[in-house]
Parts: structure tokens; C-alpha cells; sequence
């Protein structure tokens, strides 16, 4: 369980006025934290490296407290599903998203 | 003219073209890395053991026998991705089967393995289908480039 100071903290890295996103929301809920959309690049083991986003979202882990896969979390108006997530265990949750 | 094994190429990016229509991107060629950020699926095509069948002692004609690997490659939701590369298996086979191939090989493409390749590290799972077509072909060895009927 992280400290209150460390939520204060990111509260602050993530409001929208900072680097965070202003919209994004889970359950219904608006959420703090920050959406990457970048390029990766993956094997399909059929010889060549192919280029596709991976849509992600850092916030806090209180605000997905339940979170679940195949949920859905919506950010700039667009809905993913929740693939899998990261939890660094001091406050941070990074959350893996799949375009429906 | 050119080699009766680009011929063949060329003649199969024709029928998978005309046979699959919209959303698909078809090479008579391979068609490496590409960017999946739309839903068309990528048709590409190579021969391989390209081979003679059988010699014939007198005379230059040579019937020969080789593979050809249409793979579709395609990007789709986790849950939907087998289903997908199975509906453009199905696509494929319906294009060549509804094809008269009688003016360039010596008999209908034959499907003789269907494999598959995926890769769901993306905000999509990226997924390909490999189709391995035997083809038989005859030629002049002196003449790759001239099919004998």
C-alpha cells in the first residue's frame, strides 16, 4: 500500500494539466493517469517484424482497484479492452489495452 | 514474357484480386513488414521447391512441380483472430477453386497444408495464415518461359 504522500504525488504527475489525460475513464469513472498509443514492433513468427500501436494507460492503482481482464476503460473517446496490467506495487499501475 | 513462375504469380494475384475484392492488399510477390493500423489484410506470395517431376528421355519437355505459400497476414481483436484467418482461408480457396487454370498448369492447385502465425503483443492481435498450393507445370527446359500445352 503505497503512502498518502505518493498519491498526492501522482495526482499531481497525472492531472490533465500536467501529463496526464482528461478523458479517460473505468467503470464508469473518471481516472487520472497518462495513455501512450505507440508503435511496437512484433514477430509473427512468419519472418518479418510488423509495426502495430499498443495502446497504454499509466495511472494510480487505487482507481483499479477491480480491474479485471476484458473489462473496458475508455480514453479520448475511443473503448479498449483490458488485456493485461503491470502493478509496480508502490501506487503505479500500467495497463495493457486492446482496441475493440 | 517472362518465367512461366512469374506468370503463375501473376496470374494468381489476378484471381485473388478479383476473388477477394475489397479489404485485402494482394502481391504477386513477398511483402514484408507493414504498419496494422487498418483493417486490410495482406496477401503476399513466394515459390518454393520448384522441382522436376520427371524426366523424359527424348525430347526437352519437362514437367515440374513446386509450391506456392499465399500468406494472408491480417490484424483482429485477441478472440477473433482465428476466426478471421479462417473466413480468408475460405476466401482464398473459393478464388481458386472457381478459377480455370487449364491454360497454365497441368491440373487444379491442389491446398496441401494450412499453417498458422500470430502475435498478440499489440493493441491487436497480428495474426498470418499460410496456405501451401502444389502446382504442376510443364515447360521446354530450354524455354522456362513458354508453358507446353
Amino acid at each position: 500500500m503505497p503512502g498518502k504522500f505518493i498519491n498526492d504525488d501522482l495526482k499531481v504527475v497525472f492531472a490533465s494539466s500536467e501529463f496526464g489525460e482528461a478523458d479517460a475513464s473505468y467503470g464508469g469513472v473518471t481516472v487520472m493517469g497518462i495513455f501512450d498509443d505507440e508503435d511496437i514492433e512484433v514477430e509473427t513468427g512468419e519472418g518479418v517484424t510488423q509495426i502495430i500501436p499498443q495502446p497504454m494507460f499509466t495511472g494510480r492503482t487505487v482507481d483499479f482497484s477491480g480491474i479485471a481482464r476484458d473489462q473496458t476503460m475508455t480514453v479520448r473517446n475511443e473503448t479498449f479492452r483490458i488485456k493485461n496490467w503491470k502493478v509496480d506495487g508502490v501506487g503505479m499501475i500500467e495497463i495493457f489495452l486492446e482496441r475493440t | 514474357m517472362s518465367h512461366i513462375r512469374t506468370q503463375i504469380r501473376q496470374r494468381f494475384k489476378t484471381v485473388l484480386e478479383a476473388g477477394l475484392g475489397a479489404g485485402y492488399e494482394v502481391y504477386a510477390s513477398r511483402k514484408s513488414s507493414w504498419n496494422h493500423t487498418s483493417g486490410t489484410a495482406l496477401v503476399d506470395m513466394r515459390i518454393l521447391n520448384d522441382q522436376t517431376q520427371s524426366r523424359e528421355v527424348m525430347g526437352d519437355a519437362r514437367a515440374r512441380t513446386a509450391s506456392l505459400y499465399i500468406r494472408v497476414q491480417r490484424s483482429a481483436p485477441e478472440e477473433e483472430l482465428d476466426d478471421a484467418l479462417d473466413a480468408d482461408d475460405l476466401a482464398v480457396n473459393l478464388a481458386i477453386e472457381g478459377e480455370d487454370w487449364s491454360n497454365l498448369l497441368e491440373e487444379d492447385p491442389e491446398l496441401m497444408q494450412v499453417n498458422t502465425a500470430d502475435d498478440a503483443e499489440g493493441g491487436r492481435a497480428i495474426g498470418a495464415i499460410v496456405l501451401r498450393y502444389d502446382l504442376e507445370y510443364r515447360i521446354d527446359k530450354s524455354d522456362p518461359e513458354t508453358r507446353i500445352p
